[in-house]
């Protein structure tokens, strides 16, 4: 008996087994505490990738998943919420951003916390050009706690941004500009910021006319000195030192040509000429500088030097307002040596460039289109690949803010597309996995596995009898041993049956009573024995049985259930509907992200035209300015050749 | 008068010219401003829908019952620069990773990348992890780590830790479950 329950017992679990197996098992682990800090590490490993699109999608996953995830991650550092916030504000969320922030400072949060979400609210708000806002956020933090919860790094653009907008106070309330240098002591050694706010602190004396003090500042720029290694290496050891330095190298140049401005404006045409000097010939203040050294000579009347700085600006393969000046500065700087002849030839020279100017900026006005911005937009380095006559246009602030917010529709267009394609690919999945459940269906109803509950249920209610009978016939609980006893008693009974009755028959002398007895005795220890084990058997064999019935409940209870479903065709309904929901919800986006990008079309092209207009504007102002200068030229050279001839005629 | 009148003119005109500037200004300020805050509504958007397709895509193709994570992180990071990762699922590679120096580093500041995504059968299975990558004193250096798991009806999760042994002075791989 108990060894045919064990045998019921392991059928039904092998049975059950199967069924769990063939039963979707969804688990709710992702909201676990350890589950959160991988999936929040996760997040790091995007961020510090300044991949904060990826962040952003799975801070908004785990949310989704678990609303107080944030809460409930236990991993050291910097607040989760914090840090969205942050990530939010790099990818271009300021509204989000602010939001985050704001709900922190609201809550208790830790002085380290609360620091942190000053400045990036601060910051975000700054950016946004709120500055009276962004004053009185950033004022909050005082310096002994950003020393103590900011990063260097950000401990240094909290001071840059508290000394623009100190910069910015100045000029709303007086026009003198106050000292910089509180700032300065305050940032560290080595950061950009430092530089950034010395020329800041120079431009702003120079608003102010005090142009001793705004040089003596600006020097300090104009003078530094790239380190011999820099020089050579080029910092190739680290791709972060090249950055750098490049941008140091950026500031240096724009810092000596706003000295060599300002000293020339002051009448100081040798050290002008020193500080445009020191602006190298590859920097973006080249024409500029070149320009200003030429005026700066011509100051001197070093007509020689100012021209030939002049010609190479012409022969510079650009097109901008200095390269154009630069024929009427060479003109004017001919005519100052008193060649007239060199002076004509030059503007002559002058109105052809003008000409040519105009009419390719015109025929360009004509010809370009959403389809040539689009081209560009799609090509990584389209800044070097503008016609240099329309790097003027192409390059300025707002062109380039138009293009990049182009690129960016675009990257979202090619991610729709991508995403289209896989809301298809998963629907044909879906249709795949329809078909594999059908056969799988019509499979499993052709297993009899599904049958054999019947028959454990049917075994289980006849030993479920038999134990009802236990008390009557003990045997039935006897164990393996117990039965090979009674079995070789009941041979020994039957052979000492069979002898006694042969003995007889022989008329033999019946055998002893004695092996009878012994017998007997032997029967009699076997019945006490099971009677003795009786209870506990009957306890065991019940708890047993009570166990096949639990399994037997329960595999019939998955069993229905797996009826029910291969009763049911497998339609992925929920499945498909979150697949629909998704390409609705793309296609608005894309109508959205279409909207936009027509929009952004509009706006360069509106920018476009002005911005050609104007250098047309500029052109035909640098075409009228040459073409009066020819009329003086030419007056002037009829009137001495008028006065030579009646100084002849005398 | 006459000169004054036509003075007052222009001064008016000028003036005029300039609030008209002024106003232009405003205006294309405002449509900048404009098309900016659309720009953010729709990354807000395409962020929640990518977040829709990746918890749909998560869903379709690694089911809980069968999905089976692995993920890597590095604690340190003295005596090991990791370069690449071979990950053997009983006997079958399942990813090969090269890391450039943004990814390890992102590593080393307490990142973690989920390095394989996958499906498993409910039932024993083992994992094996080839790290390569430069060791003490900058020698090439390569280990394994092995780990048998038993994959059960929920989604299993597993991480390749990368630490230093400080006492050992040498790195230490090994696999857990978490």
């Amino acid at each position: 008996m108990d060894k045919r329950l064990h045998i019921v017992r392991n059928a039904i679990f092998v049975t059950l087994s199967w069924l769990m197996v063939n039963t979707p098992a969804w688990s709710v682990q992702k909201c676990e505490t350890v589950m959160l800090d991988k999936a929040y590490q996760e997040i790091l490993y995007f961020y510090f990738q300044q991949d904060f699109y990826q962040a952003l999608t799975q801070f908004e996953v785990i949310q989704q998943a678990c609303p107080n995830a944030l809460s409930q991650i236990s991993q050291p550092g910097v607040d989760p919420n914090l840090l969205k916030g942050g990530i939010s504000l790099a990818y271009g969320l300021e509204e989000q951003a602010a939001d985050i922030f704001n709900q922190l400072l609201v809550q208790v949060a830790t002085p380290e916390t609360q620091t942190q979400a000053w400045f990036l609210l601060g910051k975000s708000l700054f950016e946004k050009q709120q500055y009276e806002l962004a004053s009185s956020i950033l004022n909050k933090i005082n310096v002994n706690s950003a020393d103590e919860h900011l990063q260097t790094q950000d401990k240094d653009q909290w001071l840059y941004i508290q000394s623009q907008l100190f910069n910015w106070q100045n000029t709303q309330s007086t026009n003198v500009a106050r000292d910089n240098s509180y700032w300065l002591t305050e940032l560290s050694e080595d950061s950009v910021y430092r530089q950034y706010v010395i020329y800041n602190q120079g431009l702003a004396q120079l608003q102010s006319n005090q142009y001793v003090q705004a040089v003596d500042t600006l020097e300090q720029l104009g003078t530094a000195q790239t380190s011999i290694l820099d020089t050579f290496l080029g910092g190739w050891w680290s791709p972060l030192t090249d950055v750098d330095q490049t941008e140091m190298d950026a500031l240096r140049d724009r810092a000596n040509l706003t000295i060599g401005y300002a000293h020339l404006k002051n009448q100081q045409g040798l050290k002008a000429l020193n500080a445009f000097n020191r602006v190298r010939l590859d920097s973006l203040d080249t024409d500029s500088a070149l320009l200003g050294y030429g005026w700066a000579a011509a100051q001197r009347e070093e007509y020689q030097i100012a021209l030939s700085a002049w010609q190479k600006l012409q022969s510079m393969p650009r097109s901008n307002e200095y390269i154009m000046e630069s024929y009427l500065a060479s003109a004017y700087a001919f005519e100052q040596a008193f060649a007239p002849t060199q002076a004509l030839n030059n503007l002559q020279r002058g109105l052809k460039r003008f000409a040519q100017e105009k009419q390719m900026l015109q025929s360009h006005q004509q010809s370009i289109n959403d389809q040539f911005f689009l081209n560009l937009a799609k090509n990584k380095d389209w800044s070097k690949q503008i016609p240099s006559h329309l790097s003027e246009v192409m390059l300025s602030k707002d062109f380039r803010n138009q293009m990049t917010w182009l690129e960016e529709s675009l990257a979202l267009q090619a991610r729709f597309d991508d995403w289209q394609q896989r809301l298809l690919t998963f629907n044909l999945m879906l249709d795949e996995r329809q078909q594999e459940s059908l056969k799988r269906q019509q499979a499993l109803k052709q297993n009899d596995l599904l049958s054999k509950l019947a028959e454990y249920e049917a075994l289980r209610d006849s030993l479920k009898a038999t134990l009802a009978n236990a008390n009557l016939q003990p045997r039935i609980l006897a164990n393996e041993e117990e039965l090979a006893w009674q079995a070789r008693l009941d041979r020994a009974q039957q052979r000492h049956k069979d002898i006694t009755e042969g003995w007889l028959a022989l008329n033999q002398k019946p055998l002893k009573p004695r092996y009878q007895a012994r017998l007997q005795r032997l029967e009699g220890i076997m019945i006490w024995n099971a009677a003795e084990s009786l209870a506990k058997r009957r306890w065991q064999a019940q708890k047993l049985l009570n166990e096949v019935d639990t399994l037997i409940a329960k595999t019939a209870k998955q069993q229905a259930q797996l009826v029910a479903q291969l009763n049911q065709t497998p339609e992925y309904q929920s499945q498909r509907q979150r697949i629909m929901q998704l390409q609705q919800d793309l296609a608005v986006q894309q109508e959205r992200n279409q909207a936009l990008q027509t929009q952004h079309l509009a706006n360069l092209n509106v920018l476009f035209i002005e911005q050609i207009n104007q250098q047309i504007a500029q052109l035909d102002s640098y075409n009228l300015q040459a073409q009066l200068a020819l009329v003086r030229l030419n007056d002037k050279a009829f009137r001495k050749a008028e006065a030579d001839r009646q100084g002849a005629t005398r | 008068m006459k000169y004054m009148n036509m003075s007052t003119f222009i001064a008016a005109l000028l003036l005029l010219s300039v609030a008209f500037q002024s106003s232009a200004q405003q205006s294309a300020d405002t449509d900048q401003q404009t098309v900016a805050k659309q720009l953010q509504q729709l990354r807000k958007e395409v962020i929640a829908l990518n977040r829709d397709l990746f918890v749909l895509e998560e869903d379709l193709l690694f089911p809980s019952s069968t999905q089976v994570v692995v993920y890597l992180s590095v604690d340190v990071g003295t005596y090991f620069k990791l370069d690449s990762v071979e990950l053997k699922i009983d006997d079958k590679v399942v990813t090969e990773f090269l890391y450039t120096d943004r990814q390890v580093d992102a590593l080393y500041r307490g990142g973690v990348q989920r390095l394989h995504i996958g499906n498993l059968a409910q039932g024993d299975h083992q994992i094996s992890a080839f790290f390569i990558g430069l060791g003490p004193e900058g020698r090439e250096y390569k280990r394994a780590a092995t780990f048998n798991f038993k994959k059960e009806a929920d989604a299993k999760a597993l991480e390749l830790k990368i630490s230093d042994s400080s006492v050992k002075q040498q790195p230490e791989f090994t696999v857990v479950e978490l």
